[in-house]
């Protein structure tokens, strides 16, 4: 099993209408590159800050494949983002990843994401964010998370805002060769305490998945 | 399919007794399996690089990472194809072959390792002779370049019967100590007068080529 030589492979987060994992084989990544190959965002507006959606839809697809081996290729116990890829009615939609560096020093997270435009408006980027922030806080014990929206990205900057995050200050990113104002998003423990909403339930979080997040007993005692 | 968009996984390559491939999650796994289960004498390090000397759960991960980190750092000036090695539908090992500036050079370098149950059993030379073919027959390759530790016989074996002549020799330091690695190339007409390998490559088309830097807009 991977899982066994890759534990975060055993991690499930579950809402109402979405299962956040990992991919368990290259049909389901390929079929979430053909997700994103379908479109993610109006092609008018670039929300990322690495612009992968700007080639086409072969080129997107290809990203996609790349990411999760990037992810898996890169994980550091100290330096890891979670692939989570998001099922809907038992299909891939979209991604949801959770980063953290120093994670059991720093105890903050970062959130990034996208979802096929056939799904958006229907409040399941915010289900999706809602549960990878269950993990960081009711179960990893984290004291913030973070995210950013490029100015004009509305639905992100709702999500954050709905979910209890405050302003953080701005950057000034170049993307495509336009300067580009970052919304930068905090939100802590107590504010994300006051804003849940979403009931998640959180299967396959031992010991071994501790380990790869640098939260095992070997590195406490240390 | 995932190699619609990831062209390189469509290369497979047949033997009488092997199949090559690049490897899906289940592949993984099992060369996991591999790795963690023991790849040589411990008293004897191989590899430049001493990844088996982390428990076997570590070897088990690193090998899996090691891998991703091969596919998603390919372009077409320099590529790693990681091939595992399939013996009896069952993963044995794996051998790589890499290249950079193929177009230019026509050079290709290539390492492997088999898990310890299976050496012993001409799999090593068969699977060299594999990614061999790939690269002078699918590839148009001048040469073919190695390396074996000073004392890593079966690895010096597999290069001398394959036709690789000696190619001088360079230190490294492993463990606190210096070490001989000898250095072996092979060339196209060497490669022609020893091959006893039947080889078939499926799945080497254009995509691929440019891939691998060879397409004709390359």
């Amino acid at each position: 099993m991977l899982a066994d030589h890759l534990p975060v492979h055993r991690l499930r987060l579950r809402t109402e209408r979405l299962e956040l994992r990992l991919p368990e084989s290259f049909d389901e990544l390929a079929a979430l590159a053909d997700a994103a190959a379908a479109g993610v965002h109006d092609p008018d507006f670039m929300p990322f800050g690495v612009p992968w959606t700007e080639g086409g839809p072969e080129a997107v697809a290809r990203s996609v494949a790349l990411w999760y081996h990037r992810a898996i290729g890169r994980w550091d116990a100290q330096d890891w983002g979670f692939p989570f890829v998001v099922f809907h009615e038992g299909k891939p939609i979209g991604v949801q990843v959770l980063r953290g560096t120093r994670f059991a020093v720093t105890r903050e997270v970062s959130t990034g994401s996208w979802i096929g435009l056939a799904f958006q408006g229907r409040g399941l980027g915010k289900e999706m964010r809602a549960a990878v922030l269950h993990l960081a806080f009711a179960e990893l014990d984290a004291e913030y998370a973070t995210s950013g929206s490029y100015d004009g990205n509305g639905a992100s900057a709702g999500v954050s805002r709905r979910l209890g995050y405050r302003e953080d200050g701005i950057q000034h990113p170049v993307v495509q060769d336009v300067r580009r104002t970052e919304q930068r998003w905090r939100l802590d423990r107590e504010a994300w305490e006051a804003h849940r909403r979403h009931e998640v339930a959180v299967e396959g979080l031992d010991r071994d998945v501790l380990d790869m997040l640098g939260l095992g007993v070997s590195e406490s005692d240390a | 399919m995932l190699t619609d968009y990831l062209p390189i996984y469509r290369i497979r390559l047949r033997t009488e007794r092997l199949e090559l491939r690049l490897p899906d999650l289940g592949d993984l796994v099992a060369l996991a399996d591999q790795a963690a289960a023991g790849v040589h004498d411990p008293d004897f390090m191989p590899f430049p690089t001493p990844w088996t000397e982390a428990e076997p759960v570590e070897r088990g991960r690193a090998t899996i990472q090691w891998q991703m980190r091969a596919i998603m750092n390919a372009t077409p000036e320099d590529w790693t194809l990681p091939f595992v090695t399939v013996f009896d539908g069952q993963v044995v090992g794996m051998q790589e072959v890499a290249a950079k500036d193929f177009k230019v050079k026509r050079e290709g370098a290539t390492g492997s390792w088999l898990g310890l149950a299976h050496h012993g059993k001409g799999v090593g030379t068969e699977m060299r002779a594999a990614v061999l073919d790939f690269l002078f027959n699918g590839l148009g390759a001048d040469y073919a370049v190695s390396a074996s530790f000073d004392g890593n016989e079966p690895s010096a074996g597999v290069s001398r019967k394959l036709g690789y002549r000696a190619d001088g020799i360079e230190h490294h330091v492993l463990r606190n100590e210096r070490r001989v690695d000898r250095r072996w190339r092979l060339t196209r007409e060497d490669w022609e007068a020893h091959r006893r390998h039947e080889v078939a490559i499926e799945g080497l088309d254009e995509d691929v080529l440019r891939a691998l830097g060879l397409g004709p807009d390359a």
